[in-house]
C-alpha cells in the first residue's frame, strides 16, 4: 500500500487501479451511465479529499471550496468520458488539479506564498494529546504548511499527490502528466526541503511531531 | 528511489481535516444541466469517425486515384500511403485509448507516437528516390500550394469533428493526446493525398503534402487541446 493510502485508511485498489472497484467507483460508473442519482454517493464519497487536495494545492480554503464546486461541475459535464473499468480517483483528481491550473493562470493569483497564513492553521488533536504534543504538533505543522508554500507548484503537486492524497507514483505521474521518475524527483526535492526545515526547528529546540513518531496526535 | 516510504517522515498538517460529510447534511448540489451519458458519448465519437474517413473517401473517389497507382513499386506504396494509413490509424487510437487508469496511455509513449508520426512522413518523403520521375507541370509552388490546400482541407473537417466529439475527453496530457489527434488526422490526411498525387519530387513531398500534417498536429496540440481539456 502506498504511504498515504495506508495513513489514510484507503484501498490501494482505488489508487492502483485494480480491476477491483470501490463502491464510489460503481457510483461514477453508473452516473456516467446517466444515473443522476448517484451524483449525491459521489459528492459525498469525494468532496472531502478533493476539498482537502484543492486546499493543500492553494493553500486556501475558501479557495478551495469554490475550486472544488467548479471541479464537480467540470465531471458532471465530462462524466461521458470516464472509462468504463476504470478507478475514479485518478480521474478526479486530475480534473481537481486543471481546475486549480486554470484558475491559476487566468487569476494570476499569487499562490500558498501569499494566501497561506500558517498562524492560522486549524490543527485538528487528538483526545489524548497532552498541551506539551499539541504546542509541538502545531509548531511542525506551521513548518511544514509554510515550506510546502515556498515550494515550485510542481514540486508541491509532486509532494501532495504522493505523500498526501495516497496515490501510486504511475497515478500521480498520469495525472501531471510526467515521467514516473521525474515524478520521484520532484517529490524527493520537496521532501528534502521538509526534512531540512524540521531538522531545523529540532536543532532549535523544539522537538517536531516526526520526532515524536512521524505522526501528529491527530494521525495517531 | 522505488521504496517512497520516507516521504511518510513528514506528517501531515492537515490529517484529519478530511472526514466524510456528517448524517443529516445538506444534499450536494444538482448539477444544473443535462450532460452528455457515454453512451451519447460514444455515439458521438463513432459518428465522427465514420463522417471523417467518409469524407476522405469522397474526396478520393471524386478526385480520383493516381493514374501511375499501379505502377509504384511496392516498397514506395507501403512507405508512402499504407505506413501512414497504419500510422494515423494507430495514433487515433492511442490517444483515445483509456489505459490502466482511466487517464490515457502514458504520456511517454504519447509524446513519442505525436512526433515521430509527422517526422516518418517527413522522412521518407525526403529519402525515398522518386520511383517514375513525374514533376508537378505548373513548377514546384504552384503544384505545392495546391496540395497543401487540398491536404489541409481534408485534415480540417476531421479536425472539427475531433474537436466537437472529444470535448472534455482528456483530463491528464490534453495537449500531448490532442496533438497526437492531430497527427493522426494528418497522417490519414497525408496519406491520402499521396494516394491523389503523382508527384513524387521529395520537395514537393515535404511541402505540400508534408506542411500539413505538421500543422495538423499543431492544431491537435493549440486548439483542439482547449476543447479537450477535462
Amino acid at each position: 500500500m502506498t504511504p498515504g493510502a495506508a495513513a489514510a485508511g484507503r484501498p490501494e485498489s482505488v489508487e492502483e487501479g485494480a480491476a477491483e472497484l470501490t463502491p464510489l467507483d460503481r457510483a461514477m460508473h453508473r452516473y456516467a451511465d446517466g444515473d443522476d442519482a448517484a451524483f449525491g454517493d459521489i459528492f459525498n464519497g469525494l468532496a472531502p479529499r478533493l476539498r482537502l487536495f484543492l486546499q493543500r494545492m492553494g493553500g486556501n480554503a475558501d479557495l478551495a471550496e469554490d475550486l472544488m464546486q467548479e471541479t464537480f461541475l467540470r465531471i458532471h459535464h465530462c462524466r461521458g468520458s470516464f472509462a468504463r473499468g476504470k478507478p475514479l480517483a485518478p480521474w478526479a483528481y486530475a480534473i481537481a488539479r486543471n481546475c486549480f491550473i486554470s484558475h491559476a493562470r487566468s487569476a494570476k493569483t499569487k499562490l500558498a506564498k501569499a494566501s497561506i497564513d500558517a498562524d492560522q492553521v486549524e490543527l485538528p488533536t487528538g483526545a489524548s494529546a497532552s498541551v506539551e504534543e499539541e504546542s509541538i504538533a502545531r509548531q511542525t505543522a506551521q513548518v511544514v504548511t509554510r515550506v510546502l508554500a515556498s515550494l515550485t507548484p510542481a514540486r508541491r503537486e509532486a509532494f501532495i499527490l504522493l505523500r498526501y492524497e495516497g496515490l501510486s507514483v504511475a497515478a500521480a505521474a498520469q495525472i501531471v502528466g510526467i515521467s514516473e521518475g521525474a515524478l520521484k524527483i520532484r517529490a524527493f526535492h520537496a521532501y528534502e526541503a521538509l526534512r531540512a526545515a524540521l531538522a531545523e526547528l529540532d536543532a532549535s529546540g523544539t522537538p517536531t511531531a516526526a520526532k515524536t513518531g512521524n505522526r501528529l496526535p491527530s494521525e495517531a | 528511489m522505488s521504496d517512497l516510504s520516507f516521504l511518510n517522515e513528514i506528517p501531515d498538517p492537515a490529517t484529519g481535516a478530511a472526514s466524510p460529510a456528517p448524517a443529516g447534511a445538506p444534499a450536494p448540489p444538482r448539477p444544473p444541466v443535462a450532460s452528455p451519458t457515454r453512451s451519447v458519448n460514444q455515439r458521438r465519437r463513432a459518428a465522427a469517425l465514420a463522417v471523417s474517413l467518409g469524407w476522405l473517401a469522397t474526396h478520393l473517389v471524386v478526385y480520383g486515384v493516381r493514374a501511375d497507382f499501379h505502377q509504384l513499386p511496392a516498397a514506395y506504396v507501403a512507405a508512402q500511403i499504407a505506413l501512414p494509413f497504419a500510422f494515423g490509424a494507430a495514433s487515433l487510437w492511442v490517444a483515445v485509448a483509456p489505459g490502466r487508469l482511466g487517464l490515457g496511455v502514458g504520456i511517454g509513449a504519447v509524446a513519442s507516437l505525436a512526433l515521430l508520426g509527422p517526422l516518418s512522413f517527413w522522412l521518407f518523403a525526403a529519402t525515398l528516390h522518386p520511383p517514375l520521375g513525374a514533376q508537378s507541370a505548373h513548377g514546384f509552388w504552384h503544384g505545392s500550394l495546391v496540395c497543401l490546400d487540398i491536404t489541409l482541407a481534408w485534415a480540417a473537417a476531421p479536425l472539427l469533428l475531433a474537436a466537437l466529439s472529444l470535448r472534455r475527453a482528456f483530463p491528464a496530457s490534453a495537449s500531448w493526446r490532442s496533438a497526437l489527434v492531430g497527427a493522426a488526422l494528418g497522417l490519414l490526411s497525408g496519406a491520402a493525398i499521396n494516394l491523389h498525387c503523382a508527384n513524387t519530387d521529395p520537395a514537393h513531398l515535404l511541402a505540400g503534402h508534408g506542411v500539413p500534417v505538421v500543422v495538423a498536429t499543431l492544431v491537435g496540440a493549440f486548439v483542439v487541446a482547449r476543447w479537450a481539456r477535462a
